[in-house]
């Protein structure tokens, strides 16, 4: 059996919980060197690698670098392009006459045998015009056709006549729909 | 020191030698991750901006090889469709061939000083009357959308007579500075849009104006064209 002997001299004995205390410290001491060896290896070679990457990516952007700008010319133009293109589209949307005159225009050639136009004023707003119609069945049949067509906003009769030489006068003002 | 060190209780020399290499290790820990870890960090940030300019310049570089095939024919037909100066005098050519073409009589044409708005475009207004039949005016107006410059037709006043058919016509014709800087070298460029196209193509189809260019005069060259 073997049996347990103490040579040290009394001021010198640690008591046994300090000394499974300081046992176990030690051993977190050592476990933290180990982890930290190898976080810090870790960092490093992160470190490197992205230092490494870091330098290829900026050597690959030098040279696309120089390659956009030797293609400048192109940039300049797609640049014009695109900048015409934007005002165009704005171009679009100004004030325009010509769909109000498409509006109108096809009532007008219907018209012919039946009443003569005396004057047709179109803007970007609506069209007025004066025409002359024979009977008041013609009359009837192009207000009727211009009011029931759906083109116009809104369609109103400014003025009307008759006179028995020349048949029918009106004026009526249309509106963009 | 050696001293101090000699006189402090067993206890305390034993719980410093074990708790030394922990406090050693927690204190390296707190620096390198107060200083390493940021600059790591900091790295991989730089590498992944470096990585998207990389991507961008790729992509743009592609993108300019594929359009600057065509781009200068673009760029040709847009500036021609909107000028960087006033196109009055273009514009009035192209309206008095455009009255040849369709058999109308064009007289009294006037130009005055154009606008400007704020999407940077510039207005020049032109008046002029015409005398004919009234489908060739009908079908002249239709034709005055498919010209270049771009040319919009804004008041229309037709007098029917016995005579024949007469119209005062005021279209509005626009002009526009080229844009004066291009974007950075590492600003992506997008393709054209659909949209874009559409109205390319639009632009593609207007009737150009007929430039004149005079020919070198053939023969030799007067030595002395002062003398007799």
């Amino acid at each position: 059996m073997a049996i347990k002997l103490n040579l040290l001299p009394e001021e010198h004995e640690v008591s046994s919980n300090l000394s499974s205390f300081l046992k176990t410290v030690k051993a977190l001491g050592v476990i933290g060197i180990a982890a930290f060896l190898i976080f810090g290896v870790g960092l490093g070679v992160f470190f490197i690698l992205s230092t490494i990457s870091l330098n290829s990516v900026n050597a690959n952007i030098a040279k696309l670098t120089s390659r956009v700008e030797a293609q400048q010319k192109s940039e300049q133009q797609i640049v014009l392009v695109k900048d015409r293109i934007k005002k165009v589209a704005s171009i679009q949307d100004l004030p325009n006459s010509l769909p109000n005159l498409k509006a109108i225009d096809p009532y007008l050639i219907n018209l012919s045998g039946t009443g003569s136009i005396g004057q047709l004023t179109v803007d970007p707003k609506g069209a007025d015009l004066t025409l002359s119609l024979k009977t008041y069945a013609d009359l009837t049949t192009f207000l009727e056709n211009v009011q029931s067509s759906g083109a116009f906003g809104s369609v109103s009769l400014e003025s009307f006549s008759l006179s028995p030489k020349t048949g029918y006068s009106i004026e009526i003002k249309t509106t963009k729909k | 020191m050696q001293n101090l060190l000699k006189n402090l209780p067993e206890n305390i020399k034993r719980a410093v030698s074990a708790g030394a290499p922990l406090l050693i290790v927690i204190v390296l820990f707190v620096i390198v991750g107060k200083f390493g870890v940021p600059k790591v960090l900091e790295l991989r940030s730089e590498v992944k901006a470096a990585q998207k300019t990389e991507e961008k310049l790729t992509q743009k570089l592609n993108l300019l090889q594929t359009l600057s095939s065509d781009v200068a024919l673009k760029a040709n037909i847009v500036s021609s469709a909107l000028p960087d100066s006033n196109p009055a005098l273009a514009v009035m050519s192209q309206l008095k061939n455009l009255a040849l073409n369709q058999g109308v009589v064009l007289s009294v044409m006037k130009s005055s000083a154009g606008t400007g708005n704020s999407a940077g475009l510039n207005e020049v207004n032109i008046s002029f009357t015409l005398d004919g039949a009234r489908p060739q005016i009908n079908s002249y107006l239709a034709e005055i959308a498919k010209i270049a410059p771009i040319t919009t037709v804004r008041k229309i006043a037709i007098i029917e007579s016995a005579g024949g058919t007469s119209a005062d016509i005021g279209v509005v014709t626009y002009w526009a500075e080229f844009p004066k800087t291009i974007p950075a070298v590492t600003e992506a460029i997008t393709d054209f849009t659909s949209e874009d196209k559409k109205i390319l193509s639009n632009i593609s189809a207007l009737i150009q104006p007929s430039s004149m260019e005079v020919a070198p005069f053939g023969g030799e060259i007067n030595p002395n064209p002062f003398g007799q």
